[in-house]
């Protein structure tokens, strides 16, 4: 009986050993570890919305100064959050074009948290993960 | 003078150094997590012996006694761990209103223990008010757990 | 392989649950209540193997007492445990706490199976008033904290990683 269990336990091992041979990458961080230093104001249009747990992402064409394209990715609370304040996977649609006020993320990509949203017609939404421990309103909008 | 406590607790170095490492900072919740198992360990152990559906044989006063050092352990842990949490990000648990209902819901059934000890000490054992002080326990120490979950997702 | 987990993470439940209000959320939530129910358990079971506490308890009772709940503990986990990866499994597929986490978990199971399938049959026998647990029954319950420990923290850390 043991040495069934063990059988059993060795080509468990090596699935997983398989599993863990496979090339890793180190995922961006989902918890809201974005340096507070680094307020980010991003005006673009919208080519990708993932209303998804356990974070929402908002996917940016930004323009810079010198014309250049770049892309840009807002992460978001989960749908629940969102819905309990007032903001639903219907107000916002690929091509918008958005404002997103956040914080620019350590890990050093393209990447800010959602934390204000402003939509076409101009409603204003906290797009942030809750109690993640950042700034209540967000960065001040530059005049 | 609540909110000063918060910030100033964030002030503090160990606050700062949370705040901006993700690794330390998911090092203390994931401690706070395993302190957490382990109380709840005992919380179930203790409150099903005076419900009287585990350890049927054994006087749960004495089953109890038994548990004191671990639970006082993984407890403090539990507590120093979660102000840890809250200095690397005092704002949040300041503004969020599930935080005080967390204490809250902390503080009772850490209140009803005391008073079950006493209750098992003084009667002869287990009696119902013991077993519905225990259940109520069990329910309350839930509500903090679930409570803790959605603090960070309302 | 990465095709399989691209056609489970497109599945109709692992998107309804990816983008559900709360059903997300409970499960989660189950996933915490049925961590402290399993580690928890666990954890006493363990102590009480290495005759740490509840040393005036028989093992063998301690432990009848307590494995139903880690049954119900384990229960609560796949289920959750295995919702949950369904539905982010193309995001953290390659994350490296997973791959850690999914690790020690054969571990953290061989070590069960290969416990009750060995040193436990003696339990009957252990203390109080019987012989000393042996040590090979403590090394077991050594090497489960530790690897139940390790799963806490590594699952944790797939959400910071």
């Amino acid at each position: 009986m043991s040495s069934s269990v063990v059988r059993a336990g060795l080509v468990a091992l090596l699935a997983v050993a398989a599993f863990g041979a496979a090339p890793t990458r180190a995922h961006h961080s989902f918890s809201a570890m974005y340096d507070a230093k680094k307020p980010v104001r991003l005006t673009g249009r919208l080519t990708k919305v993932e209303w998804t747990n356990p974070h929402s992402y908002f996917h940016l064409e930004v323009k810079g100064a010198d014309g250049k394209i770049t892309t840009w990715a807002c992460e978001g609370a989960g749908p629940g959050a969102l819905s309990r304040r007032g903001f639903n996977k219907g107000d916002i649609k690929v091509g918008d074009t958005i404002v997103v006020d956040g914080y620019l993320a350590r890990s050093g990509g393209k990447i800010i948290d959602a934390r204000r949203i402003t939509l076409p017609n101009g409603r204003v939404v906290s797009g942030g993960t809750p109690g993640d421990g950042g700034p209540q309103a967000g960065p001040a909008p530059a005049r | 003078m609540i909110e000063r406590i918060f910030v100033r607790l964030g002030d503090t170095a160990v606050g700062q150094y949370l705040a901006s490492s993700t690794a330390a900072f998911a090092t203390v919740e994931s401690l706070h997590i395993v302190a957490l198992a382990v109380i709840g360990g005992v919380i179930l152990a203790a409150n099903l012996t005076v419900v009287g559906w585990i350890l049927r044989g054994s006087k749960a006063s004495a089953v109890i006694d038994q548990l004191r050092g671990l639970f006082l352990g993984s407890l403090v842990v539990v507590a120093l761990s979660g102000v840890l949490l809250v200095a690397a990000g005092p704002y949040k648990y300041y503004t969020n209103p599930l935080f005080p209902l967390k204490l809250l819901l902390l503080a009772m059934p850490l209140g009803i223990h005391f008073v079950l000890q006493k209750r098992l000490r003084t009667r002869r054992d287990v009696d119902t008010g013991a077993r519905v002080l225990a259940f109520g326990s069990l329910f309350l120490w839930s509500g903090v757990v679930i409570a803790g979950r959605w603090l960070g997702l309302i | 392989m990465l095709q399989v987990i691209q056609r489970l993470y497109e599945s109709p439940i692992a998107t309804a649950i990816r983008e559900s209000e709360n059903l997300f959320p409970i499960l989660q939530t189950f996933h915490i209540v049925g961590t402290i129910a399993l580690a928890g358990a666990i954890a006493i079971v363990d102590l009480r193997l290495l005759n740490v506490l509840l040393r005036r308890e028989a093992t063998v009772r301690v432990a009848e007492s307590l494995l139903p709940i880690t049954w119900i503990g384990f229960a609560l986990m796949v289920v959750s445990g295995g919702l949950l990866f369904v539905a982010q499994s193309a995001r953290i597929y390659e994350n490296v706490f997973l791959r850690m986490k999914a690790l020690l978990l054969v571990l953290a199971l061989l070590n069960v199976a290969l416990f009750h399938a060995t040193t436990f049959r003696q339990i009957r026998s252990w203390g109080p008033d019987g012989v000393e647990t042996p040590v090979s029954a403590r090394v077991f319950a050594a090497l489960s904290l530790v690897l139940w420990a390790g799963i806490i923290v590594t699952g944790r850390f797939i959400a910071y990683f």
